[in-house]
C-alpha cells in the first residue's frame, strides 16, 4: 500500500525568531560585532547625508532593530547570524530614507528655505540662491540644493583623494572604487596581494571615517 | 583611471559603499586592532551600543504592553457599553433569544447542555441568556424582531 507522503508539518517548517530569541542574540553580540554594527551605520549616514534628516547612526541602529522586533524584517536564526541580519537591516533602511528623499525632494522636511540659503558678498549685496539658474523647468530650490549637494560630494571626493595623494596604493584602491571596480578586480589589475590590500584598506577607513566623522561634527 | 567628472554623488557614494562593503567582510580582530588605532575602546563601543539595542528592546515591549492595554480596555469598554433595552414582556424577550438562535445556530449547544429543550427555559433563564449575549455583542449582529 502506498503511503501518500505527509507535507512537512507546521513545528518543522521555519520559523522567524522569537523575540526572546532576539533578546538573546543581543546579550551574545562580541565586541567585533558591534564593532562592525557601529562602523556600518556611520557610513550609511555619512553616505545618504541629507536624506538622514537629522538622524543619526543610532537612530539607524534602532530603526533595524525595531524593525526585526515587529516582524516587517523576519529574522530566521537558522539562515543568518544576527549581526549580519541587523546590519543587512541597516543598510537597506538607510537605502529607504535615500530613496525617499529623491522621492520627495521637494517636501518641506528636506527643501532649505532661500533666506537660509542667500548670501551676503564683501560688498553687503545679498544674492539669491536661485540667481542664474537657467533652467526655467527645475525647481530653483531643488536646483540649488542638488547643485550645492553635488559640490559638496565633490569637495569630500577631492579631500579623500587629496589625503591619499603620497599614497600610491591607497591611491589606486580609490580611484579603482570610484571607477566600480570591485576588490578582486582592483587587486588582480594591480597586482596587489592580498595583505597589501589589507593594510591599505585599513589605513583608508580610518583616515576617511576621521574625515567623515569631522565633516558631520563628531 | 581619471576620476569621472560630472556626477560627483554617484563618486561619493562609490567609495563609501565600497568601504561599507570592506567594513562588512574585514576580518573581526582587523576592525578592533583599528578602533584601538583610532583611539576608540571596542569595549566601550560593544556596551554602548548593546545599551542602545537593550533599550530599543525595553522600548519596543513597553510598546506592545500599551497597545494590549488599550486594547484590553476598549474591549471592556465595548462590552460594558453593550447595553440593550430588552423587551419588557418575557413573550418579546423569548421571541428576540428565539431569533438570536436563529440566526447564529452554533450557539445553540451552550443553552442546551443540560439536555433541556429550548422550551423548558424559564422566563428567568432567558432574560439571563439575553443579557449574557448583549455582553457579548452577539445582539448588535443580529436581526431582531420588533417588540409587539
Amino acid at each position: 500500500m502506498k503511503v501518500k507522503p505527509k507535507p512537512p508539518s507546521a513545528a518543522l517548517q521555519p520559523q522567524p525568531a522569537a523575540r526572546g530569541e532576539i533578546d538573546q542574540a543581543i546579550e551574545a553580540l562580541t565586541e567585533e560585532h558591534t564593532e562592525r554594527i557601529e562602523q556600518t551605520a556611520l557610513n550609511r549616514i555619512y553616505r545618504i547625508g541629507r536624506a538622514a534628516n537629522g538622524r543619526s547612526h543610532d537612530d539607524l541602529i534602532q530603526e533595524a532593530l525595531t524593525r526585526i522586533l515587529d516582524g516587517k524584517r523576519q529574522w530566521y536564526k537558522d539562515r543568518v547570524l544576527f549581526p549580519d541580519f541587523l546590519i543587512g537591516a541597516i543598510y537597506s533602511i538607510a537605502s529607504e530614507w535615500a530613496g525617499h528623499r529623491e522621492r520627495n525632494a521637494e517636501d518641506p522636511e528636506y527643501a532649505a528655505l532661500e533666506a537660509a540659503l542667500s548670501k551676503t558678498d564683501e560688498e553687503g549685496k545679498t544674492t539669491s540662491p536661485f540667481d542664474g539658474l537657467q533652467d526655467p523647468s527645475v525647481n530653483p530650490e531643488q536646483g540649488l540644493i542638488t547643485a550645492e549637494e553635488e559640490e559638496e560630494k565633490r569637495a569630500l571626493v577631492e579631500e579623500i583623494l587629496t589625503a591619499f595623494k603620497d599614497d600610491e596604493k591607497a591611491s589606486i584602491i580609490l580611484m579603482g572604487f570610484e571607477d566600480g571596480m570591485g576588490v578582486p578586480e582592483i587587486r588582480a589589475e594591480f597586482q596587489m596581494s592580498e595583505k597589501e590590500y589589507r593594510t591599505t584598506m585599513r589605513r583608508i577607513r580610518w583616515r576617511v571615517g576621521k574625515m567623515m566623522g569631522e565633516h558631520h561634527g563628531r | 583611471m581619471a576620476a569621472k567628472a560630472g556626477n560627483q554623488a554617484e563618486r561619493f557614494a562609490r567609495i563609501l559603499d565600497s568601504l561599507c562593503e570592506d567594513i562588512r567582510t574585514a576580518p573581526g580582530e582587523e576592525l578592533l586592532q583599528s578602533a584601538n588605532e583610532a583611539g576608540r575602546d571596542p569595549a566601550l563601543t560593544n556596551a554602548r551600543v548593546k545599551s542602545l539595542l537593550r533599550s530599543t528592546f525595553k522600548a519596543y515591549q513597553q510598546r506592545v504592553l500599551r497597545e494590549a492595554r488599550h486594547e484590553y480596555e476598549r474591549e471592556l469598554a465595548n462590552i460594558s457599553e453593550g447595553h440593550f433595552d430588552l423587551p419588557k414582556t418575557a413573550r418579546g424577550r423569548r421571541s428576540w433569544f428565539l431569533a438570536a438562535l436563529n440566526q447564529a445556530p452554533q450557539l445553540l449547544p451552550a443553552f442546551t447542555l443540560q439536555n433541556r429543550d429550548l422550551s423548558d427555559l424559564s422566563d428567568e433563564d432567558i432574560e439571563s441568556h439575553l443579557r449574557k449575549l448583549a455582553q457579548l455583542g452577539v445582539l448588535k449582529a443580529i436581526r431582531l424582531p420588533e417588540e409587539e
